[in-house]
């Protein structure tokens, strides 16, 4: 394989090692390698975490029940009381559990602060519902909801999820796009590297045309070194990025600020195969790159 | 072998070669001689296909070159041995590298009978020598191994002594004679009337090159 690369068939590599220019390429192969596997890790990591979010949220249900304020206390607690009888024989539902005061004044701490009178809001009572399985039957829970308690809507935050599952898919499509624009840089890169390499090695080009050197000969004897040296380099750039996550500080669960770029078991498996991956697309790239500038250039000369 | 049909070329609007017709038959040696400038290393060219004549016929090996497409140079190109005045070895590589150049191209491994051709030219204790490490005399030794290493029909020599002394000189000549005496086809352009009286006593003939013409089948030496 190496000797595929080295453009070498049982000797030493025919075009001359490249020197400022071989490596020139590889360390510009490192930078788009490291760039291209930051970007997919950023992406995978996008896909993770909206993922994981989507998939929480799909599993809990929240339950608001509206009663008037001239109804007064007695017809809230029996509004509730009726959503919550309906939720407890409907298949589907876990659990369900009304979030008392305590716990709203907490989720609403954030933004009015941890001393704020909740109960002088006009806010909905809110019944936490655990699913299990597929879930109920949304239309038949709703309908059921507002039969016993004529306030009550049910809310399987579709509305938060759709631009969450959106939202990633974005991220992944321009971390795509990182990927690709990468290895169009490197790709180009090489091209004139290449092409410069070519015409300046014209003598080299005309010994080997003056003893029948075919142009695919001659063409794949510069491309074989090139696409080695970018491909070292990638996987060197890449070896970078996929030990970035293992640098960063650990964000968990528990501050609800997972970030999805944490080290783990998944990116210990991933690492070695992006690293060859992307070795593997930066000397495909650079092999084809370089043919097509030899391609050009020897049909001049 | 090589036939030219009142073949004309020029450059830049000036005429090089004008009506030329001549005939070289195989295992022929001949010298192609004339002043710097006259047209001897054009006539290589058109040989070799690094030019086609603007009008008339070269043909080499029988084919019409203005007919052989560039994909089919190559091939062509394999049949010859060509030794340029400024050698063209790769400097990357040693003298038995390049001398096994040829075969690589031609997708043969080499055999050791390459060993044997660079003790036959002189070069059997410098195989792991690099270009730069030999002197001139040597480099072209080694430029004519390489050359012939793939055993080829033609051998094509432009001014092969130019940058080497008189000794060196009669000994590159005197391979020549022992290559075209093998069977091959020999044309070397040259201004070096030494290098030609080296090769006395051999069946070479001289085609002069004068005015843009050149005498037919040459005259001997």
């Amino acid at each position: 394989m190496r000797a595929l690369f080295a453009g070498r068939r049982g000797g030493p590599p025919i075009a001359p090692g490249g020197g400022a220019i071989g490596g020139l390429i590889a360390l510009v192969a490192a930078a788009m390698g490291f760039l291209a596997a930051a970007a997919a890790i950023a992406g995978l990591a996008a896909g993770e975490v909206a993922g994981r979010w989507s998939a929480d949220l799909a599993r809990v249900a929240t339950v608001r029940v509206w009663t008037p304020e001239a109804d007064g206390q007695g017809a809230r607690e029996a509004a509730v009381t009726a959503a919550l009888s309906v939720l407890a024989v409907t298949p589907g539902v876990a659990e369900a559990r009304l979030i008392d005061e305590a716990a709203q004044r907490a989720l609403l701490a954030p933004w009015l602060g941890a001393e704020a009178d909740v109960s002088a809001l006009p806010l909905p009572s809110l019944i936490d519902v655990r699913l299990e399985g597929a879930g109920p039957d949304v239309a038949d829970v709703s309908r059921q909801l507002s039969a016993a308690a004529p306030g009550a809507e049910w809310d399987d935050h579709g509305e938060w999820r759709g631009p969450l599952i959106r939202a990633a898919d974005r991220v992944r499509q321009a971390a795509a796009a990182g990927v690709a624009l990468a290895a169009a840089a490197l790709a180009a890169m090489v091209a004139v590297a290449a092409a410069a390499t070519l015409w300046s090695g014209a003598g080299v080009v005309r010994t080997l045309r003056m003893i029948g050197a075919e142009d695919a000969f001659i063409s794949r004897a510069f491309a074989g070194p090139f696409a080695l040296r970018a491909a070292l380099g990638a996987g060197a750039g890449a070896l970078a990025a996929a030990a970035l996550p293992f640098t960063l500080p650990q964000i968990g669960v528990e501050t609800g600020l997972e970030t999805g770029l944490a080290a783990g078991a998944d990116l210990i498996v991933l690492a070695p195969l992006l690293v060859l991956s992307t070795a593997l697309v930066a000397g495909l790239t650079a092999l084809a790159a370089t043919r097509a500038a030899a391609w050009l250039v020897l049909r001049r000369g | 072998m090589i036939e030219f049909e009142s073949a004309s070329v020029g450059y830049d609007g000036r005429v090089v070669l004008a009506d030329v017709s001549l005939t070289l038959e195989s295992g022929s040696l001949h010298f192609v001689t004339g002043r710097s400038g006259a047209g001897k290393t054009t006539v290589l060219r058109l040989i070799y296909l690094a030019l086609r004549p603007d009008s008339g016929a070269v043909r080499v090996f029988g084919r019409d070159t203005r007919e052989v497409p560039r994909r089919e140079e190559a091939a062509m190109r394999r049949r010859m041995g060509i030794v340029l005045q400024d050698c063209d070895l790769l400097d990357h590589m040693s003298v038995m590298e390049n001398i096994e150049l040829p075969h690589r191209v031609a997708g043969r491994q080499p055999g050791p009978e390459l060993k044997e051709l660079a003790a036959w030219v002189g070069l059997g204790k410098r195989l792991d020598a690099r270009p730069a490490q030999l002197s001139a005399g040597e480099r072209q030794r080694a430029a004519l191994a390489r050359a012939v290493a793939a055993s080829p029909d033609l051998i094509i020599a432009d001014e092969p002594t130019g940058n080497v002394d008189a000794e060196a000189a009669a000994r590159i000549m005197s391979l020549f004679v022992e290559l075209n005496k093998l069977g091959k086809t020999v044309l070397i352009a040259t201004h070096d009337l030494n290098l030609m009286r080296a090769a006395q006593g051999s069946r070479a003939r001289v085609l002069k090159v004068e005015g843009g013409r050149v005498s037919r089948s040459g005259t001997p030496l």
